[in-house]
């Protein structure tokens, strides 16, 4: 009978790893980490500019000589008691932790794997030829089996590094998976919280560059008239939107959150429900582009 | 707080419409005055609400470093699955030298 190398049986183990991660959960972790990155920096922008407007609603009054200029008009809201930084602490770690779940959902050998498949399949064959001189026999393998030891080998490496990467990957959304929950939160409420002020403090600023306006109209040139009615338009635009972007920051917190504890479902639950992941990374990368397409077209700093 | 916040944010937004439509200075500055104190009590109550999420913050980066670290030693480990393979091929490479040494000696 023919001795045969039995690829079946690297088949076999390779049948025995369990638990890859499919290209569909990849690109889901993917799009949940292109999006959180987009969140973060957008959400550690919005916190400076809240800062920023509450300092410059108060340098607005004293501009109008209608309060008088102390230390306290440089402070802004969440100068004090490390607010601001620990908020963006926060979002540069959240930052960090999408950039370093996209590095283990991309991390690619398979290249390397189909190299290093190709030398081991021409030094099985040049041993083989070798063997059979040596020992004046025909080959005992054929160059097909060679080529199945081969391919399973390949096929192996790339199911063993799949294997990893899911077992990778479910550790780590299972892990951080209540902090990432109680940090959503945390931004929701503080975004949700800001939305009303946002809103009146660029509707008092507005106010003080209409009153100001109204006080000088009456020596203004006709050019320099109209500048400051086109800076009047835009103020009043800005009082009229600003705050949205500040609901749709609300709004895309929760759809994090929604979309991590999806991930993390489908890489452990067994009640995992691939409906209901692909509706929450899908409602997730809508609040992205969103949020991108508002901080393009709307400038919300101070008028 | 948030109710406290969003009421005095009522009140600061009626004033800003009484200055926009009043146009007497000596009356403006009282309107100012008013929503200068309303400002500052809003600002104050927004800083209590901001501190009200701030332990959520302090957690989650110590969980993100967490993660961090895991994920760097995920690919690292991801990349030892090259490394063994590499080892396969030179043991191949290696065997196929011995044999060949045997096959020129016979």
């Amino acid at each position: 009978m023919k001795p045969r190398l039995s690829p079946l049986l690297l088949l076999a183990a390779l049948l025995g790893l369990s638990g890859c991660a499919t290209e569909d959960q990849l690109s889901h972790v993917r799009a949940f980490s292109a999006a959180a990155t987009c969140y973060s920096t957008e959400a550690r922008e919005a916190f400076t500019q809240i800062n920023d407007l509450s300092v410059e609603r108060k340098l607005s009054e004293v501009a109008l000589k209608a309060q008088p200029l102390d230390e306290s008009a440089f402070t802004g809201v969440l100068d004090t008691d490390q607010r601001l930084a620990a908020r963006l602490q926060a979002l540069t770690a959240l930052g960090a932790y999408a950039a370093a779940l996209n590095s283990v959902a991309t991390a690619d050998n398979r290249e390397a794997v189909d190299q290093s498949s190709a030398a081991l399949y021409g030094a099985l064959v040049s041993a083989r030829d070798d063997c059979a001189k040596l020992t004046g026999k025909g080959a005992a393998l054929t160059d097909a089996d060679l080529g199945l030891v081969a391919t399973a080998v390949k096929a192996l490496g790339a199911a063993a590094t799949e294997a990893k990467r899911a077992e990778a990957i479910r550790t780590i959304v299972d892990r951080t998976d209540p902090a990432i929950q109680s940090l959503c939160a945390a931004l929701a409420a503080d975004f949700r919280a800001s939305v009303d002020s946002f809103r009146t403090m660029t509707d008092s600023i507005f106010t003080d560059q209409f009153v100001a306006y109204r006080r000088a109209a009456p020596t203004l040139s006709y050019e320099a008239g109209l500048s400051r009615l086109h800076a009047l338009r835009a103020a009043n635009l800005g009082r009229t939107h600003a705050a949205d972007f500040l609901e749709s920051l609300s709004q895309a917190a929760l759809a994090l959150a929604r979309a991590h504890a999806a991930v993390k479902d489908s890489f452990g639950s067994a009640s995992h429900n691939p409906a209901e992941l692909v509706k929450a990374i899908g409602q997730l990368k809508a609040y992205a582009d969103d949020i991108k397409s508002f901080h393009a077209s709307l400038k919300i700093s101070p008028p | 707080m948030n109710d406290l916040v969003a009421q005095l944010n009522d009140l600061i937004t009626q004033l800003n419409a009484l200055l926009r439509e009043n146009n007497d200075p000596a009356c403006d500055q009282q309107l100012w005055d008013l929503r200068h104190l309303l400002s500052a009590l809003r600002d104050s109550a927004l800083g209590k609400a901001y501190d009200q999420t701030l332990l959520a913050y302090g957690a989650a980066v110590a969980a993100m470093s967490d993660a961090d670290t895991a994920a760097a030693a995920a690919v690292a480990d991801i990349n030892k699955v090259q490394a063994a393979i590499d080892k396969m091929t030179a043991a191949a490479k290696a065997a196929d030298k011995v044999i060949g040494l045997f096959s020129r000696l016979a």
